[in-house]
């Protein structure tokens, strides 16, 4: 349950019947950033899944596992803990190894190898010193070898996740006990994004 | 130009300009991160600024205050959106900043 009722409960019909019919095909019901994309689709969930869609499975010299790690430490960085959960979930299952959220704290002991550091110490570097650190880190992400584009990609995660942690913030989103996460984020990666235009329509 | 530009143009004029429980001038305020007229104020400065704190009571206040829940849900997609938007517009300008200076050297 979200703190609004309408993102559980407010969604048009064939949403309502989707939500019904989810955990019965994909073994566990549609997460809260799934809800709120099904409510009122013309107002969020259909520009915004098409940009999320693109940003985290789209062309890019990042993998899939090394964006959800991008997206793990982001979130970690806006201290969300429901989209920390998930994306560790999915940047475990992406780069096969176990990512825990100690690790996005402790980065530089971590191991993740140049491209990944030069990532962190970019976003690390928006963050902290906002007039001085992007263009700095960003100079020594091209230093380390990362193009321009992998940089404007990286910054395109941030972006996505610098808005959903607030949503997953004030809406109170949730994914239950451990079983949940890890439930949710193997139904995220299996899925890579994708909902059905229709529910969107 | 990057290639992201267009998906975020259409998810900004979406969240912005589509029919709603709230004016669009509302919805720009709360995106531009100034006052909207409305008792949600304190709260989208939360959102923007320290969403890890919103608690229950933050989103229970709004309701008791007459706001509706799609009034709650299209200024908080404003405020967040705003946020998210600033960050990456000052990271995007520096890296060409830094970028054009590059080539000039």
């Amino acid at each position: 349950m979200t703190r609004l009722g309408i993102l559980d409960h407010g969604h048009r019909r064939r949403a309502r019947v989707a939500m019904r019919l989810i955990p019965l095909v994909a073994g566990t019901g549609l997460d809260d950033v799934g809800k709120t994309s099904l409510y009122r689709p013309e107002l969020f969930g259909r520009p915004w899944l098409a940009l999320l869609r693109d940003v985290m499975v789209g062309p890019s010299d990042w993998s899939r596992g090394e964006r959800e790690l991008l997206a793990a430490f982001v979130s970690n960085r806006n201290r969300c803990p429901y989209c920390v959960g998930i994306h560790t979930g999915t940047a475990t299952i992406g780069l096969h190894r176990e990512v825990r959220p100690e690790l996005l704290d402790h980065w530089q002991e971590a191991d993740f190898g140049p491209r990944l550091e030069a990532a962190f110490t970019l976003l690390a570097g928006v963050r902290d010193d906002p007039d001085h650190g992007a263009a700095d880190a960003a100079a020594a992400a091209r230093a380390a070898g990362l193009s321009d584009s992998a940089i404007v990609d990286a910054y395109a995660v941030a972006f996505v996740f610098d808005l959903v942690n607030r949503l997953a913030d004030a809406f109170g989103y949730s994914f239950g006990d451990e079983a949940g996460r890890l439930a949710e984020a193997r139904a995220l990666y299996r899925l890579a994004y994708k909902v059905p235009g229709f529910l969107l329509g | 130009m990057h290639r992201h530009a267009d998906r975020i143009a259409a998810l900004q004029r979406a969240i912005l300009e589509t029919p709603g429980a709230t004016d669009r001038s509302e919805r720009l305020a709360a995106e531009a991160g100034q006052a909207t007229g409305t008792p949600a104020d304190a709260y989208l400065a939360k959102v923007r600024t320290e969403s890890y704190r919103i608690i229950d009571a933050d989103v229970d206040a709004l309701r008791t205050a007459g706001i509706p829940e799609d009034a709650i849900f299209e200024l908080t997609l404003a405020a967040a959106l705003g946020e998210a938007t600033r960050r990456f517009d000052r990271a995007v300008s520096m890296m060409t900043l830094e970028s054009t200076s590059g080539e000039r050297a």
